[in-house]
């Protein structure tokens, strides 16, 4: 009853198991997200070490953030192309919370999906510092999928 | 889908309130939205004092004034709901509800009343992502 209009969702994507939750919820239910709505999937790495970056060389730095992102993103896109849904993917580097940030604004994104918690080895936090900055600082709505 | 809104009649309820219905399908002729209003518990002494049906009737009347609004709004945009209000634990009630409604998404607002509340997320979104299994979406 409700033609309301067609919505852009941002994907903080870190390749953790709630990636894979957050995306099985978006596409099992059309009534959230379907064909019409625009995702668009994030990949944020944490930059390599100056000393490391150093010692490696930018190239072989810039190589393995690609093959990281890839890595992410790879299944994404396969799963996102089965469902025929609208999405574009992007991967960079930097701090997850101001990029995820940064991104919803330049992308005009009305909902940010993401996992309550990511990869951290402190599995018993509650919720992922991360996912409470974004929540904490974002002006639009935030779905978290644990 | 069936969804579990948390009302406390803050800000945040009206913010919440628009973005489900703002954006096409989320609230579809095939949804069904719950609306559960969760009052604060009196405590057993008042309540002796006062009488159970007492406590009672003021704690609706208060959910009233919270809920109808609410019920006008979704009435306007013609959204299949129900209304539903408790007492008691806020967490614990919308965890509740959510698991007996068997609801697929709770939504809420990520900060509550309190003023110290605007920085971090609030203490009943913290314990409502902690406890529930399923989507919860927050709204600024």
């Amino acid at each position: 009853m409700n033609k309301g209009k067609s919505m852009k969702v941002l994907l903080a994507a870190d390749g953790s198991k709630h990636t894979k939750k957050a995306l099985a919820f978006l596409v099992s239910h059309e009534d959230l997200f379907s064909s019409e709505d625009e995702l668009f999937v994030l990949n944020v790495q944490i930059q390599v070490p100056a000393r490391v970056r150093s010692m490696l060389g930018s190239a072989e730095v810039a190589a393995y953030h690609r093959e990281e992102g890839d890595k992410v993103l790879d299944p994404i896109k396969k799963f996102l192309d089965k469902h025929a849904l609208n999405y574009r993917c992007a991967s960079l580097v930097g701090h997850p919370v101001e990029e995820i940030l940064k991104a919803a604004t330049k992308e005009k994104s009305e909902l940010i999906v993401m996992g309550t918690r990511g990869h951290g080895l402190i599995g018993r936090t509650l919720v992922g510092s991360i996912a409470q900055r974004v929540v904490s600082e974002s002006d639009i709505p935030v779905l978290l999928v644990k | 889908m069936k969804i579990l809104f948390a009302a406390d009649g803050s800000s945040f309820t009206q913010k919440a309130l628009e973005f489900l219905v703002s954006n096409k399908n989320m609230l579809g002729p095939e949804d069904e939205l719950i609306v559960l209003h969760v009052q604060d518990a009196i405590s057993v002494q008042i309540e002796r004092k006062l009488g159970s049906e007492e406590v009672t009737a003021y704690q609706a009347k208060q959910a009233d004034t919270v809920l109808k609004p609410i019920n006008e709004f979704l009435d306007k945009h013609a959204v299949k709901y129900r209304c539903l209000w408790a007492a008691g634990a806020a967490t614990t009630q919308i965890i509740e509800a959510s698991k007996r409604e068997q609801v697929q998404m709770i939504v809420m607002g990520a900060h509550g009343h309190g003023l110290l509340s605007q920085v971090f997320m609030g203490s009943v979104a913290q314990g409502v992502l902690a406890e529930s299994e399923i989507p919860t979406l927050l709204v600024k």
